[in-house]
């Protein structure tokens, strides 16, 4: 993977933060609320700086439910909007992440996670938040995760969180970790695609609006904000298509069921991974964040030993990563799954897709996994 | 002027509420007030007081979580802009409840000054769950969860909020002549707004309180609750907006062009660098990373440093690639640097200094006392380049005497640099020896 292309190459050291923030604007972001927490503060500073020159309005919030419901606010009016926190301040969002989720509100969260739980260690790396913010929901309804590997991801995937939450009408996830978030690293953003921006659905303006009207269970409703000349109907309540509030209605269920088919029908359009299976591999090494650079570089040194390992690194979490799965299981007999966290979290949710294999983990906590202890794993 | 509240099928609060009187008034004040019914967004909050969603069916409704009215509206405003001239406007329905859980979204709408109106229906007690008391509750006033009265005084949101700068605060009785008219006058403003509204819950207040329309008279006359418009200032400015209609600046500076015959490098090379805050240690490695990158190198830089970001260690762990840089942690690396004690400690706690990990080569102060099994070269980096300069100096040294890339590499990285820093860098660039002007046909390591 030689690192400049021979045309228009423009290398930047850079860190993740501030991809992320660059990602958001090439993504027509035009809102973001933020509160400072290590290890996102960057992005909060950098979008107060950049985005009023874009067009946008940056606002600082008094603690991360005021972050969110500002920023889920902005979007009922139309925004695409961003809010970004680490462990600590995605706990308090959660009742937030579940007002977006209920009245199909799109918002981008950043989450970048640090060792916990409480306060843990503030610049202390981590990927322990991974099944807290897939499973914020009452009702376990689900919200898409992605997870940047290096600076590069930072960028696209946060492009592709805003194409998800605008195609979805539903909170997303970029899941990222201090070491992501903080390394400096170059990339050369001569060779960055440009991003599309993709538009939420609009209400027709000459028919009669019904808020969350949907034909079949999949649909996405049609958007109208707040302001504009449809009339809005909101609410986090369970409610029918017209939002009106009715507990257990046959209407109002179905809305509910909805909330998890419109995911759950797209799912395999969702999953993003980077994957490599060299000839006669039969392990499969699998991780994402932080940790896949350690796979990379493991699995590097097993080839030059005449050990090839096939690589997957997975930059879509939830939805679970079935077709990618599909694609990269033929021919594997072992897989190991490497995450830093104590017991492997995600590895719990990848277990019932692995049937048939064998599954190792290397997992720890309180620094980065290293090549070697991967190595070790796969090896013994 | 059309009626907004829709009151075909009556209200639906229990006989002898406030609620539909402060409906009522805040139906006059909307339409008083003269906005576009499409630029009205009525925001309400959980409890009794969310009901009144369905009685303005021609209206934006938007019923939000417990105590986030205020937070939801507060985003909306900012992110709606105008249509037209007309800004969004809108409403916050909220009870005394809502006003204690979501307090600081009041104080922080208060202090943004965004042009949100806040109508707090202020019946003293939770209604919908039961009765209890809240943060507005008057003291020794019963509840069903103060039985011998409410131990707290209440909050006085006008005085909270004027501590705030909060633009517009007034309160009236519901009903009373004058509600309707302070609503409009708050709704106009061009900021934020606070109306409290005393009211009586006739389920909980007066059941069990023994609250009556003459004991909430009492309350706000004289010598009790200040009444009517408590706080009226000139609007202030929001967030700063710019740039709209104007094509968007560059996401990115100019960046580097790499030349990448500069560098033979055939695997990657790490370099720790480790000294006191405020040295310019994480400065002097970021300087060889992008010199790196100016000779087609991969790099990343890890730092750290204490929490108190001005004082202790800092230290910058450097990797330079010929390929994109796959694991970024330190796996025995070819140089590292101390030039301050406070650095040395952080080289020997990553076990730098001796043993398996030991970095192969090791430089530092002439000043430090390394420990005796560690193979340490010592130079008067501190002496020869001032302490400010000393990791610079040293990381140019090292590196340069690696041959990790052509020199020329560090004048495009000085070049990266703020001009008002580069002279300085370029003075110890020479104090290290190191030119910069040709290349000198340097051996590569690895």
């Amino acid at each position: 993977m030689p690192v400049t292309s021979p045309k228009a190459s423009r290398v930047v050291l850079t860190a993740g933060n501030a991809m992320i923030a660059r990602g958001a604007l090439a993504a027509g972001c035009n809102f973001f609320s933020g509160y400072p927490i290590t290890p996102a503060s960057e992005i909060y500073a950098e979008l107060m700086r950049a985005l009023p020159d874009h067009g946008g309005v940056a606002v600082g919030a008094p603690d991360e439910i005021s972050a969110l419901s500002y920023a889920v606010g902005a979007s009922l009016a139309g925004a695409r909007s961003m809010t970004a926190t680490s462990g600590p301040g995605w706990a308090l969002m959660i009742e937030t992440v579940q007002y977006a989720l209920m009245t199909e509100t799109p918002v981008v969260i950043v989450v970048s996670q640090r060792l916990g739980p409480a306060t843990g260690g503030a610049t202390q790396g981590a990927q322990g938040d991974v099944l807290l913010v897939a499973h914020a929901t009452s009702g376990g309804y689900p919200i898409p995760v992605l997870s940047p590997v290096d600076a590069r991801d930072c960028f696209e995937l946060t492009v592709e969180a805003f194409r998800q939450a605008e195609l979805l009408r539903t909170p997303v996830v970029l899941l990222t970790d201090k070491e992501t978030s903080k390394t400096l690293e170059t990339v050369d953003v001569g060779t960055l695609e440009a991003a599309t921006v993709m538009p939420r659905r609009p209400a027709a303006t000459d028919a009669a609006f019904v808020p969350y009207e949907i034909e079949t269970l999949e649909d996405v409703p049609a958007f109208a904000p707040v302001g504009g000349r449809h009339k809005v109907t909101a609410t986090g309540s369970a409610h029918d298509a017209d939002g009106r509030l009715k507990k257990n209605d046959p209407s109002t269920l179905r809305q509910l069921r909805h909330l998890a088919a419109k995911v759950e029908a797209r799912a395999e359009d969702l999953e993003c991974a980077r994957r490599d299976h060299p000839p006669g591999a039969r392990t499969l090494l699998v991780s994402y964040g932080i940790t896949a650079r350690a796979c990379r570089q493991a699995a590097t040194e097993l080839q030059a030993d005449g050990h090839p390992v096939a690589l997957l690194e997975l930059l879509s979490l939830f939805p679970l990563p079935r077709r990618t799965l599909r694609e990269a299981l033929p021919g594997i007999e072992r897989v190991v799954v490497a995450e830093e966290n104590a017991d492997g979290l995600y590895a719990r949710e990848l277990k019932p897709l692995l049937d048939g294999v064998e599954v190792r983990q290397v997992n720890g906590i309180g620094a980065m996994l290293t090549p070697a202890q991967i190595r070790e794993v796969v090896s013994a | 002027m059309t009626a907004y509240l829709d009151t075909t099928n009556g209200q639906p609060y229990c006989k002898g509420c406030g609620h539909p009187h402060v409906l009522d008034a805040l139906d006059h004040a909307l339409q008083a007030a003269g906005v576009p019914p499409h630029r009205i967004a009525l925001v309400t909050d959980i409890g009794c007081v969310g009901l009144a969603d369905a009685q303005f069916p021609t209206l934006h409704t938007v019923h939000s979580l417990h105590g986030r009215a205020a937070a939801l509206a507060t985003g909306m405003q900012l992110a709606a802009g105008t249509d037209g001239d007309e800004p969004l406007k809108p409403v916050v329905l909220v009870g005394d409840g809502g006003s204690t859980i979501g307090l600081l979204h009041l104080v922080h709408a208060a202090q943004l000054d965004v042009d949100v109106t806040v109508l707090v229906h202020n019946n003293l007690i939770y209604g919908m769950t039961g009765g209890q008391h809240s943060g507005l509750t008057p003291h020794g006033f019963r509840t069903t969860t103060t039985p011998d009265g409410c131990l707290t005084p209440p909050l006085d949101l006008g005085r909270v909020l004027a501590g705030a700068g909060c633009g517009y605060f007034a309160r009236a009785r519901a009903p009373s002549n004058e509600l309707g008219e302070l609503l409009a006058e708050g709704i106009r403003r061009p900021g934020f707004a606070c109306v409290e509204a005393l009211e009586l819950c006739p389920t909980f207040a007066a059941r069990i309180g023994g609250m009556t329309g003459k004991g909430l008279r009492e309350m706000t006359s004289e010598g009790g609750l200040a009444m009517g418009v408590l706080e009226r200032r000139e609007p202030r400015a929001g967030p700063v907006r710019r740039g709209n209609g104007d094509p968007a600046p560059a996401l990115f500076g100019a960046g580097i062009a790499p030349e990448p015959t500069w560098s033979r490098l055939q695997r990657p090379v790490q370099l720790v660098v480790a000294g006191r805050a405020g040295e310019r240690v994480q400065s002097a490695a970021k300087l060889a990373a992008v010199a790196g990158a100016a000779a087609g190198l991969g790099a990343t830089l890890r730092t750290d440093n204490p929490v108190t970001q001005g004082r202790g260690f800092s230290v910058a762990e450097l990797t330079l690639s010929p390929e994109a840089v796959r694991y970024t942690g330190l796996d025995r690396p070819d140089i590292a640097i101390a030039t301050a004690p406070e650095g040395l400690a952080q080289l020997a706690q990553r076990g730098l200094l001796a043993g398996p990990l030991a970095a192969h080569r090791i430089v530092c102060d002439e000043s430090l006392e390394p420990p005796a099994e560690a193979h340490v070269e010592r130079a008067p980096l501190r002496k020869r380049h001032g302490g400010a300069a000393a990791a610079l100096g040293a990381v140019l040294e090292a590196v340069d005497a690696a041959g990790w890339f052509d020199p020329r590499a560090w004048e495009v990285a000085i070049q990266a640099r703020p001009e008002a820093q580069r002279a300085s860098v370029r003075r110890t660039l020479a104090k290290a020896g190191v030119s910069v002007r040709a290349a000198r046909g340097r051996r590569s390591c690895g």
